[in-house]
């Protein structure tokens, strides 16, 4: 492969894990302040996806639909994540782990037979927006438009997030009831609340993906799972509640998915999760998490 | 909640074992054909969940890859029998035995983690025999699964393979019984409320891990070999995490700190699932809305509740 | 009294008997219909498939059933698993005493079915899975085709991309499972019988369902292969062209795959996203087609069901086969119909088809053209279109005999 070529699959890769950095850095944020593995993680972000699609729908006499949805659809979805949290969620903090991963697995079959309810099982397509549609062509080089746009979000929302955490009241509250719950409960945190916002905070980013990623490949049934299990192995390698982590693991996820196929094209499936033991057997905590 | 599990059970046990063991025996006098086959999926079902609660109530172990091994069971009885010349009963006990070993192998990584670590790392294996046994074409015959595996003559109806299936399912039960009110299950339910205290009085936590795990690993493989031979089929998707999904949906159902609760959680189930499926295409929505219920009303499951209300009624009376 | 009550008596009995013959001629004729009706990528062709199960059944009753009584279609989702099908399967037969089973887009599951319908002695016809082993290595009393299979697939177009283009420098794309696999085995097969030093110069295999095909695409524009041969179907063609519009693929890569021309897919997409210039195949170009079941076919589907028709009219035409069959036969005794099937001629909207009694595999011919977008007809579509003869399309007896002997 000439170097063009491999620049190509190098933005590829990059675009293919910021995108998936999106998603991932929810239930990331979402395990590390609650302590809670939010199964039902991909089941929003489909949601988000479908929004898209129906808001660009509703909307597409309106020039921007597309933008409008993108500002509408992870509202919602965070809406949306923080009634269960605070219906639900709440009331099983408290109990085992398998209580958690069973209710937020319930949620998956919930929300995903809401959304074949309400939409069917069809591919809904969602046009990619303006003025983002087609190749950008330089020199000889061609790569989409739109993913062009993806690879420069993910590093935005990186420092967006970064700046939240470090700067602003909430970030450091966040910050303090991770380190220590009981502490920040007793100077008068209303711990409650934050885990609510925190909830809605990481379904919005949840959203936000599942939009961003609906007109490159459409609303279709089946996509949660598959984005879940990818989420799992990217907070695994980047180390569940640390948000560099989750930007270096979906880079290297990103990395190993572009130059893996053109190795081992048939290994492709098996890489993710060689990764996630291989992880979990050295360093189980992740290149950027803290030893329990 | 004191979860003791089995505890006043013994008593009652002996006087309903001979009328559940009658019942069961004389059913097929009176299903139809179809209702047995169900019963017999239900069965199996049972096994693989009680086996999977040897880890999650007793052991407090949540394992997200209890279907990788009990794929590993039912592949290599398959394979045992298409490929070589034994006889079924080799290639039926087999498949525990591997399912074993690979237990001893998974589980060695596995116990060194623990919550949420060893329930993704559990997850990873199983995804990993998955890949294999999609991927291994030559071999396993990939995505196509392996049909029309032949199975010995006298087992080829279905009420001789639910007869079969019975005794399975007792022995398996009776000896998992003995092993969990035994010194080591007792152990067991000890590391479980609190490892820090079972380890300074000198247990080895890892090795008692361990060994459960691969207790658990070997009943799931002999759920497998049974679903072989009752299906007479094999398919990756029996490593699927989906189907672990439902081996834990199923110890919920019934009550993960029961011993009878997997079987009941099974029954109810495979039932829910034929019933409800028969009537809408959204079966999927039902469980969800069944399992939240569950959790938020009836923590100790459908099993966890009856106990609960049989015991209320011995302290009455 | 005694007289007078019995013959009452005699009367009521001689009434209720007659009722219940007549009941018993009007008793429904029960089959099982398979297929995959939810998740993305199967359903693209189970839920035509059934609409068009559905309006031969009300066209058949209407006009008076078969043998004078009704045809019932029970339905079932394999959720494009084996061990899903094999189960709704078992159901069908157990509970619901059906007929006949048909369906099936996956080749993993009609195995799987075909198996089981053996175990049973029931008819299967599947209609959509097309693994050339169905009806062949693994094919059996019990098991039919009313479709193409992978053989005569590859070779149409191999035929007409060695006569279109000839390229020597083969790329292969498809789903990385026994059908990919199979697809490109098939096609290579019959291409470098064209072209004899063609080889493969690159193959990626993404899993069924992928989402992301961005490092698949930058792969592939970058090689300096003569063309693609991709084997993606359903609803992968539709999520792969979607992410290769924005790479501007179509207008760089020469591209071809049998799937790629079936109204299913193809009216999913619009003037401005589809595979323009894509060599594809059809199961049933109905606007290429110039019979008078055709044209009166298929609008009345499209005007019915609000779908297109391509690889799913083979529902319907098993339906109509079927009913032919059991005619012929004279009732629903499984062995008989079989029989009867063996050698059936078809009045077909594809023409006039044919059901080998060697391998149960009907003769469907396979269209191949270029998708493109016209002013008479301004929706994606092949034209020009190659038909390869069917003789040529599909293994011989001689060759399937062979094949059965080796297993």
């Amino acid at each position: 492969m000439n170097i063009q070529g491999l620049i190509i699959q190098l933005l590829s890769g990059i675009s293919s894990g910021m995108v998936i950095f999106l998603i991932a850095v929810g239930l990331s944020l979402i395990f590390g302040t609650l302590k809670v593995l939010n199964l039902a993680h991909g089941a929003l972000y489909m949601l988000g996806a479908y929004l898209c699609y129906w808001i660009s729908c509703q909307l597409s006499d309106l020039g921007g639909s597309f933008w409008l949805a993108l500002f509408f659809a992870p509202l919602i979805v965070a809406i949306f994540g923080g009634s269960i949290e605070y219906l639900l969620l709440r009331r099983i903090y408290n109990r085992e782990p398998l209580d958690q991963y069973l209710l937020t697995f319930a949620l998956i079959l919930v929300i995903g037979d809401i959304i074949k309810l309400l939409w069917g099982v069809d591919f809904n397509m969602v046009p990619v927006p303006w003025p983002l549609n087609g190749p950008f062509i330089y020199m000889g080089y061609v790569f989409p438009r739109y993913n062009l746009f993806l690879i420069l979000c993910g590093p935005i929302v990186f420092v967006g997030l970064w700046a939240l955490m470090r700067y602003t009241r909430l970030g450091k509250v966040i910050r303090a009831i991770t380190y220590n719950r009981e502490m920040a409960n007793a100077l008068g945190t209303n711990v409650q609340l934050v885990y609510t916002a925190v909830f809605m905070l990481g379904c919005w980013f949840a959203g936000l993906g599942g939009t961003l990623i609906a007109p490159l490949t459409s609303a279709m049934p089946g996509m949660d799972m598959v984005i879940l299990i990818e989420c799992f192995i990217i907070v695994v390698v980047g180390g569940l509640g640390s948000l560099s982590g989750a930007f270096i693991g979906s880079f290297i996820f990103g990395m190993v998915n572009a130059f893996g196929i053109l190795v081992f094209p048939r290994l492709a499936i098996a890489f993710g999760f060689i990764l996630m033991i291989i992880v979990l057997i050295i360093r189980p905590w992740g290149l950027m998490g803290k030893p329990e | 909640m004191i979860k003791v599990i089995g505890k006043g059970k013994t008593g009652r046990l002996s006087t309903w074992a001979p009328i559940a063991i009658f019942l069961f025996a004389g059913l097929p006098f009176v299903l139809p054909l179809s209702w047995l086959s169900l019963l017999t999926e239900m069965l199996i079902l049972a096994i693989a969940a009680t086996a999977l609660n040897l880890i999650l109530g007793y052991a407090g172990m949540v394992s997200f890859g209890p279907a990788g091994l009990y794929a590993v069971g039912a592949y290599t009885t398959a394979l045992v029998l298409i490929y070589t010349e034994l006889p079924f009963w080799l290639a039926f006990v087999a498949g525990p035995l591997l399912a074993g070993i690979i237990a001893i192998v998974v589980g060695w990584f596995c116990v060194r983690l623990t919550h949420v670590y060893f329930a993704l790392l559990t997850l990873a294996f199983s995804q990993i025999i998955y890949t294999i046994l999609f991927g291994w074409y030559g071999f396993t015959k990939g995505d196509d699964g392996i049909v029309g595996i032949p199975i010995p003559k006298l087992l080829q109806s279905i009420p001789n393979y639910y007869y079969f299936t019975l005794i399975i399912i007792g022995i398996s039960l009776a000896i998992m019984w003995m092993i969990v009110n035994s010194p080591f299950g007792k152990t067991m339910q000890a590391l479980r409320e609190n490892p820090e205290r079972t380890e300074f009085i000198g247990i080895n936590v890892r090795v008692y891990q361990l060994s459960a795990f691969v207790i658990s690993g070997f009943f799931l493989g002999l759920a497998g070999a049974v679903f072989c031979g009752f299906s007479k089929s094999v398919f990756p998707a029996y490593a699927h995490w989906m189907k672990s999904a439902e081996m834990l949906v199923v110890c919920l159902l019934g009550g993960i700190y029961n011993f009878l609760g997997p079987i009941v959680g099974s029954l109810v189930y495979i039932f829910l699932d034929k019933i409800i499926s028969d009537f809408t295409h959204y079966w999927p929505l039902v469980l969800g809305l069944v399992i939240i219920a569950l959790l938020l009303f009836l923590p100790g499951g459908i099993a966890g509740a009856i106990a609960g209300k049989l015991a209320m009624r011995s302290d009455k009376g | 009294m005694k007289r007078f009550f019995s013959c009452k008596f005699i009367v009521a009995l001689f009434s209720f008997l007659f009722f219940i013959g007549l009941a018993q001629a009007a008793e429904p004729i029960k089959f099982g219909f398979i297929h995959s009706l939810s998740g993305g990528i199967g359903q693209v062709y189970g839920v035509p498939d059934l609409a068009g199960v559905k309006m031969a059944v009300k066209e058949i009753n209407d006009a008076g059933g078969v043998l004078g009584r009704p045809l019932e279609v029970i339905e079932r989702d394999d959720k494009l698993s084996p061990e899903t099908g094999a189960r709704v399967a078992k159901d069908l037969v157990l509970s619901d005493k059906v007929v006949w089973l048909q369906g099936n887009v996956s080749s993993a599951v009609a195995l799987a079915i075909s198996a089981y319908a053996k175990e049973v002695k029931i008819p299967y016809i599947t209609s959509a899975a097309q693994s050339a082993a169905i009806t062949g290595e693994k094919g059996h009393r019990y098991v039919f085709r009313i479709s193409t299979n992978t053989t005569n697939y590859c070779r149409s177009i191999a035929n007409a991309a060695a006569k279109l283009w000839g390229g020597k420098k083969v790329f292969i794309l498809g789903p990385d499972y026994e059908y990919g696999h199979r697809s490109k085995k098939d096609f290579m097969d019959a291409y470098t019988k064209a072209v004899p030093d063609a080889k493969v110069v690159g193959e990626l295999w993404p899993k069924l369902g992928n989402q992301d095909w961005t490092p698949y695409i930058s792969k592939i524009m970058s090689s300096d292969a003569d063309f693609v041969y991709c084997s993606l179907w359903g609803g992968d063609v539709i999520s792969f062209t979607k992410a290769a519009i924005n790479f501007g693929y179509f207008d760089r890569i020469k591209h071809c795959g049998q799937d790629w021309g079936n109204m299913e897919a193809l009216s999913k997409m619009d003037k401005q996203v589809y595979p323009k210039g894509v060599l594809g195949g059809s199961h049933y170009p109905y606007w290429l087609i110039d019979n008078p079941i055709s044209n009166q076919l298929a609008g009345k589907f499209i005007k019915e069901t609000g779908m297109y028709p391509g690889l799913s009219i083979s529902g319907y035409t098993t339906v109509y086969a079927m009913k032919k069959a059991i005619e012929k036969a004279g009732g629903t005794d499984p062995e008989k119909v079989i029989d009867s099937l063996e050698n059936l001629e078809i009045d077909a909207a594809v023409g006039k088809l044919v059901i080998r009694k060697c391998d149960h595999q009907s003769m469907w011919p396979f269209w191949v053209g270029k998708v493109i977008v016209t002013k008479d007809q301004p929706w994606p579509h092949i034209s020009d279109a190659i038909l390869l003869d069917p003789s040529q399309g599909y293994r011989s007896c001689e060759e399937i005999s062979q094949v059965r002997a080796q297993q």
